[in-house]
């Protein structure tokens, strides 16, 4: 398949905190969610990817282009969305237009003024005043109203009432029905990636511990609730980021098939939910000791 | 360069307006040589905003919005240069129009403009940026001098305004070099980024909340202070003062000329005459070798200017 995205070794540096060694292959056509927990990477990731930050080694390469060397080509095919507005909140929305459309060669106005009526925002009012959600879809216009092949988004539905939400997953997927397209997005909120993922990319502590199709995911990994009598090695080699309970044991397994027909054990389908959940804290990248691998 | 022309248009907006009509009215103050040094500080001063990318059009400080800018499809050199360009296209079209200030009935128009344009420009500039000496420091001198022209029509007083305003005209060329040497690193690594890795500027709402925000200030104004205490020092030696007075009209010559005590100065008990005597500074304009300077002497500080030779 195609690739939409490589990312080979990169390296980001931060004050604080540093994005390891991450070496991604992202197919065209596909959903990628990206999750972790808080600090885990995901915003360092996507601006790395978006070229806020500059790595200080790897690269980055849209279909056949490094975004460090035709920036402006890259640029040209991605729209990016971040959990916050970041065009100027004074100004009012045919405004902001107006300064973007001059920069993409592809920015249909008239596209753009009908995704406006459409998600209902006044075109009167300066865009500070929207609610966030009105704030969200406005800077989805402005990408929709252009043929952008990689959307990327980090934390879109951060803040959003659920049925804000699921307007914007429904949005998201409608912009899927061209099967050249890719999105990225980053979100806490699992259960929108439940519908729309299809890929999963887990990140901890500022590396790509995980990458797998998300039907695959579902079907191997599961949540695995144990006795503290039958909890025995070799189970316990079988699991990942296990917490003690007053019941047991109880944590996560690539190897659902391990489980299933056991009377010692319960055994559930995870989620994707399950793989913050029960994140292992010593994972590392490196094969031997990365129990995601 | 093209691409950069390309997106000026898209890059002006309405704070740009108030930049031009400060720095058209600023600069709508006559004569010579110091005024060009003070346009030449503007138009610096001016990169120093770019550079930290002052909330104008759709580029912004970086604390975040600078997400917006480099989203756009644009290589992070024409992000930077085309600010530049655009602020210099801005000055260069004050410089022009200042020529019309040669009409003496529009100088105290003028000077009351400028002032408060002038300190409503440097104000909002000064809030605005991250690191005061890189602005406010050559903003100081020139507004000194704004005021001395004040006070030279209140007081009908030439001579010690005049030696005055060549002290803060040469603060400015120092100032002017400061703000070249930080445009040029803060280029180098906003489009390589450092070795130190990405710096994440936080909000000024974040310091304020940490605490870090008056730490930040308290350094920024003794180091700003350590600057204009350095600077004044200068004006304390005879001889760069002389030789700074020179520079303006040769560089050269204020570099190699050697020169000799004259006489003291009729009807003053603290000016003294020198006469240059080797590699005398030429006047462009009229080719005529200028020898006479006269030095002013107040309690430590010393300042120069062209006596004549009449």
């Amino acid at each position: 398949m195609d690739s939409a995205i490589t990312v080979k070794d990169l390296n980001v540096k931060l004050k604080g905190f540093e994005l390891k060694d991450i070496s991604l292959e992202i197919p065209r056509g596909v959903v990628v969610g990206l999750v972790g927990r808080n600090g885990a990477g995901k915003t360092t990731l996507i601006n790395t990817l978006t070229d806020v930050y500059i790595p200080a080694a790897g690269s980055i390469i849209y279909g056949e282009d490094e975004l460090s060397k035709k920036p402006e080509k890259v640029k040209a095919k991605i729209g990016v969305c971040y959990d916050s507005l970041f065009y100027p909140p004074i100004y009012k929305p045919e405004k902001i237009a107006k300064i973007i459309a001059p920069f993409y060669e592809d920015f249909d106005m008239d596209k753009w003024k009908s995704y406006m009526e459409r998600f209902n925002l006044d075109l009167k009012k300066p865009v500070g005043q929207y609610s966030k959600g009105m704030q969200m879809k406005f800077m989805l216009s402005l990408i929709f109203a252009r043929n952008a092949e990689v959307l990327i988004l980090d934390e879109p539905t951060a803040g959003l009432d659920p049925a804000a939400r699921a307007e914007i997953i429904d949005l998201l997927q409608e912009y899927m029905v061209d099967e050249d397209r890719t999105v990225i997005f980053s979100t806490h909120i699992t259960s929108d990636l439940d519908k729309i993922a299809d890929y999963i990319v887990l990140m901890e502590n500022g590396q790509v511990v995980l990458v797998e199709e998300k039907d695959e995911l579902m079907l191997n990994y599961g949540v695995v609730q144990v006795s503290k009598e039958k909890f025995t090695s070799e189970i316990e080699g079988k699991m990942i980021g296990v917490k003690e309970k007053e019941f047991g044991y109880i944590g996560l397994t690539k190897d659902v098939a391990f489980f299933e027909g056991r009377d010692d054990v319960k055994v559930r389908r995870a989620i994707i939910e399950d793989l913050l959940i029960y994140e292992d804290e010593k994972t590392e990248t490196n094969e031997e000791s990365n129990p995601y691998i | 360069m093209k691409k950069c022309f390309k997106y000026m248009s898209e890059y002006w907006n309405e704070p740009d307006y108030i930049v031009l009509a400060a720095g058209f009215v600023y600069l709508v103050i006559p004569r010579g040589n110091l005024y060009m040094v003070m346009a030449l500080t503007y138009v610096i001063n001016a990169m120093s905003l770019s550079m930290f990318g002052m909330g104008r059009g759709i580029i912004y400080r970086k604390d975040g919005r600078d997400k917006l800018t480099l989203s756009l499809p644009m290589s992070r050199e024409t992000i930077y240069d085309t600010r530049m360009y655009i602020l210099s296209a801005l000055y260069l079209v004050c410089i022009l129009l200042s020529l019309i200030a040669y009409i003496p009935k529009r100088m105290y128009v003028s000077y009351l403009c400028a002032v408060s344009l002038f300190l409503f420009g440097h104000m909002m500039c000064g809030l605005c940026i991250r690191k005061p000496h890189c602005h406010i420091l050559s903003g100081i001198p020139a507004f000194i001098v704004t005021m001395l022209y004040i006070w030279e029509i209140i007081n009908e007083s030439v001579e010690r305004s005049t030696l005055l305003k060549v002290v803060m005209g040469n603060i400015c060329v120092v100032m002017l070099a400061i703000d070249v040497y930080v445009w040029l690193h803060e280029r180098r690594i906003f489009i390589n980024g450092s070795s130190k890795g990405n710096v994440v500027r936080k909000g000024r709402a974040d310091e304020k909340h940490n605490g870090t925000i008056n730490k930040k200030i308290k350094k920024e104004t003794v180091i700003t202070l350590i600057i204009i205490g350095g600077l004044i020092s200068v004006t304390m030696s005879k001889d760069f003062m002389l030789r700074s007075a020179v520079f303006f009209v040769s560089p050269k010559s204020a570099l190699t000329m050697e020169y000799e005590y004259y006489k003291d100065l009729p009807d003053s008990d603290n000016a003294k005459l020198y006469v240059i005597t080797k590699n005398i500074p030429v006047e462009k304009a009229t080719q005529g070798e200028l020898y006479t300077w006269v030095v002013y002497n107040y309690g430590p500080f010393y300042f120069a200017a062209y006596y004549g030779e009449g």
